[in-house]
């Protein structure tokens, strides 16, 4: 069966991190046979399994601030996502407020955003696994990064 | 003596290990050493970001290791920096006999809880420990 790697920020320092690793638990709770979690400290330490699985099935990359860390990882490792989704800009587009939001524990607006890069990257998801170039960049007004090409050539 | 620590967290996604690490970290930095901690981000710091070199270039480091192998003091090393302490989590739950197997990286059960604030207080006792080392 095809499966999507999904590999989120895992910072510690922002609440959006703790928002993107509820989100990719969502997205890999959804579609828990087509999906596959990669840890980002894991593929950083060259884990044979997270190298493997990371260069072995379409990637998406979540990214939570501008270091862009997941997208630096895998690129220092000669890996090439599918797609790059960046939530500050999803935070943006949505208008959600994380005032008041927690690292250690999320509120209504840390669940509303996770929400909303979950359905993004469910969606491309579904996408790519029917052999579709995910529509998502046309579909919503914040920047999606895409490889078209590469995205193609996996499937 | 130095003013502050460095926590850094290995943070795995898939291991409840991992989600333990993160979870006593925030404790130990917000409630138990309040102004005493600055907290690592392990793939802040593989990319270089200047903020995170310099808190393991300035401060002594306690890793939270929640693999085996023990990626988060790998990667201080890598920056040629030594590790103050590296606190396997496994280990030391099962050290402490606590077994955390109601519990999974995406949700903590009861001993999961425990085994957050077991380590935590481990991890400000070895704060303190750096604090007023000479």
């Amino acid at each position: 069966m095809k499966k999507i790697a999904i590999m989120p920020c895992n910072g510690v320092g922002r609440v959006v991190s703790t928002i993107i690793r509820e989100s990719a638990y969502k997205i890999h709770s959804l579609r828990p046979d087509a999906t596959i979690l990669i840890s980002s400290p894991d593929l950083a330490a060259d884990n044979p399994d997270a190298l493997l699985n990371a260069k072995k099935y379409p990637l998406i990359i979540i990214d939570g601030c501008k270091p862009r860390c997941g997208s630096n990882i895998v690129k220092t490792k000669g890996i090439k996502p599918v797609l790059e989704i960046y939530a500050p800009l999803v935070c943006a587009d949505k208008k959600i407020p994380l005032s008041g939001e927690t690292r250690v524990k999320l509120g209504v607006k840390g669940t509303w955003l996770a929400e909303a890069i979950t359905e993004i990257a469910v969606q491309a998801i579904d996408d790519i696994l029917s052999n579709k170039i995910p529509t998502i960049q046309e579909n919503l007004p914040f920047k999606v990064y895409m490889d078209k090409e590469k995205m193609l050539s996996s499937l | 003596m130095p003013e502050k620590v460095c926590i850094l967290p290995s943070s795995e996604l898939t291991t409840v290990f991992g989600k333990i690490g993160r979870q006593a970290s925030y404790i130990v930095c917000e409630d138990l050493k309040p102004g005493k901690i600055v907290l690592g981000c392990m793939p802040a710091l593989f990319s270089e970001v200047q903020e995170d070199i310099d808190f393991i270039t300035q401060y002594p480091v306690i890793t939270l290791e929640g693999h085996p192998a023990h990626h988060a003091a790998k990667l201080v090393k890598k920056f040629s920096q030594d590790v103050a302490i590296e606190i396997d989590i496994e280990k030391f739950l099962k050290d402490t006999d606590i077994d955390a197997s109601d519990s999974s990286p995406e949700k903590l059960g009861s001993n999961g809880e425990k085994a957050v604030k077991f380590l935590a207080k481990y991890t400000a006792k070895k704060v303190d420990a750096l604090l007023t080392k000479k």
